[in-house]
């Protein structure tokens, strides 16, 4: 199956709307991936993972780092952390999405994520400059990992 | 702890898993009675009702949606349901159709997130959904695809699958389009089988005996099975309008819980939710899921609250059906909404969300101004009955470890899918053992 670039976050809430930003930045350069936004991680979220082969998540991140600085962290090959999710729905997250999908043997071939720090996540606010700045530079981070679009300019 | 019984002996669970919201339980047991037992919910108090004070009703349904990620349509339905009543409004039937798919859409995914990821862990022996889904994929593979079908119904209908922002008062700011119900229709095909064989999975897990004494207390349609509308009635022959609920209802303060215990006055405890739905409504079901039930083993009344698990999985798997019902009788709507006209008055409504009743009044202004709101929650209203619980239980119990101990009484308590959110927010375990 084709990649899939699945972004969570909430535009309305500052810097937590980097994912949902950076899936319309991609969208003119109409890239051979699905596009999917997902307002929040819920454990549904890895069912779309299934058979592909390469995942991309977007995500703001709180540090580490100064505001705007972008991660690439590969989820699959990481060594499982402990897992912390007895609790309750809300504590769900990418981390939490990926020992899920590691139980179900739901994993992609890759998983990455790609997560901007974040400094302002206040309600009701936009992307702070900072975030609005690692836009740009987010989009060759994610075509470089996909394969040849139909057309390689945005239209 | 130790097992001798002559000694105080004090269990404390400080953060209650898999439950939504944060609360805790503190056990005194002297001997082998239990002395005290508090179930504490230590969540602040969230003051939703100060809040709509002075707003337009034009806004209860969205403020009202933020009380609970899990059954925001719930908020929204009674909300609605009470404005309307105040306003003097009949709303049309293919609005209320809509609306019932809506309120099948958050059964399906509030009770599926409940069954396949919170409660299944307890009777499988794990600590947690993802560390059981290594050894049960089918079981939580499966959950998800429900809990997913589910979302997608509100999302269609609600315009979005948390916090939906598509109802309101009248009817709906938006009618779906043909080609997403047609979409429906095929995620809803294929979840039926799910819903199917998540039934025949919990009806296999193993449970205690544990049959309890209950006052249900559920709503009662003349034709449905109850989700929008209803008269209140219990098993104790209560039969009341959604108006007359504060003649017979009270709400009490108890030190230990920020969420207020609701009672049937002057003081007597009582469960809401699927279990009372099931034993108040069983002949309001369909004849096929009426079987479906039974051969689960569950031919009603269900007394044993381990068991709550089966009816909710009886209740996703009605849900479904009812939602494809519902789409396969869908000849459209000539407007979104009725026409508004506010007024000064009052209304009451009550509606059942995934875990009880969730009752709403709303008194209003000249100008549809909210100069009053009280909404009940079902947990709150479930509170006294989950302490009552564990004061039967309990007793049977004290020959087991701490830790099992500690177990079977967060289980008793996850049998009631308490909402900590919801009721203003789960567990710590405080036991204390005394000599008699």
């Amino acid at each position: 199956m084709i990649p899939l670039i699945q972004a969570t976050g909430n535009a309305a809430r500052g810097d937590d709307g980097f994912g949902p930003a950076v899936l319309e930045r991609l969208r003119p350069f109409r890239p051979a991936a699905d596009l999917q936004h997902c307002p929040a991680a819920t454990p549904e979220m890895v069912l779309d993972w299934q058979d592909r082969s390469l995942v991309i998540l977007l995500d703001a991140l709180q540090g580490p780092g100064e505001a705007g600085r972008l991660h690439l962290l590969d989820l699959r090959s990481r060594p499982a952390p402990p897992l912390s999710w007895p609790v309750t729905s809300h504590g769900f997250h990418p981390g939490t999405a990926t020992e899920l999908a590691r139980s179900l043997g739901m994993l992609p071939d890759r998983l990455l994520l790609i997560g901007a720090v974040g400094a302002d996540f206040s309600r009701g606010t936009r992307l702070s400059p900072a975030l609005t700045a690692s836009l740009d530079e987010a989009i060759p981070m994610i075509l470089a990992r996909l394969p040849a679009a139909p057309a390689g300019n945005p239209s | 702890m130790t097992k001798d019984k002559e000694k105080v002996h004090t269990l404390q669970v400080n953060d209650l898993a898999r439950v939504e919201g944060e609360g805790s339980l503190y056990l005194r047991v002297q001997g082998t009675e239990v002395a005290d037992i508090r179930f504490k919910i230590f969540e602040p108090p969230r003051f939703f009702e100060a809040l709509l004070r002075g707003r337009s009703y034009e806004e209860v349904p969205d403020i009202t949606a933020r009380i609970c990620g899990i059954c925001p349509v719930a908020y929204q339905m009674s909300s609605t349901h009470a404005i309307e009543r105040a306003f003097g409004m009949t709303i049309p039937p293919p609005i209320r159709a809509l609306r019932r798919l809506l309120y099948c859409g958050e059964w399906i995914e509030s009770h599926t997130l409940h069954i396949c990821m919170l409660h299944a862990p307890d009777f499988l022996g794990y600590p947690d959904a993802i560390t059981m889904a290594k050894d049960h994929r089918d079981l939580v593979a499966t959950g998800l695809r429900l809990k997913k079908a589910g979302n997608r119904i509100v999302q269609v209908v609600g315009g979005r699958e948390i916090h939906p922002v598509n109802v309101r008062t009248g009817g709906f700011y938006r009618l779906p389009t043909g080609e997403e119900l047609r979409d429906l229709k095929k995620v809803l095909a294929e979840a039926e089988g799910d819903a199917a064989a998540i039934l025949e999975q919990t009806a296999a897990l193993d449970f205690p005996e544990a049959d309890q004494d209950y006052v249900f207390v559920a709503l009662r349609h003349p034709d449905e099975y109850p989700m929008n509308e209803g008269r209140i009635v219990s098993t104790t022959g209560l039969d009341l309008d959604a108006g007359d609920w504060e003649q017979h209802f009270s709400e009490v303060h108890v030190p230990h819980s920020t969420a207020l215990h609701t009672v049937l006055s002057p003081g007597q405890a009582f469960l809401t939710g699927p279990m009372a739905r099931f034993q108040i409504n069983h002949d309001r079901l369909p004849e096929s899921i009426r079987h479906a039930a039974a051969r689960a083993g569950e031919h009603g009344p269900c007394r044993n609250p381990f068991r709550s698990i089966i009816i909710r999985a009886v209740e996703v798997l009605y849900a479904v059906t009812e939602a494809r019902r519902i789409l396969d009788n869908w000849q459209g709507a000539s407007l979104a909404a009725e026409p508004v006209t506010p007024g000064a008055g009052s209304g009451c409504a009550a509606t059942e969300a995934p875990r009880g009743i969730l009752w709403h009044r709303y008194n209003t202004a000249e100008d549809g101004r909210i100069t009053e709101a009280r909404i009940v929650a079902p947990t709150s209203q479930n509170q006294k009955q989950i302490e009552n619980d564990l004061r039967r239980m309990v007793p049977d119990w004290l020959d087991l470890e701490e830790k099992e101990l500690t177990h079977r009484c967060e289980q008793a308590i996850r049998n009631f899918d308490p909402c900590i959110s919801c009721s203003t927010h789960f567990l710590k375990l405080e036991l204390d053992r005394s000599p008699p």
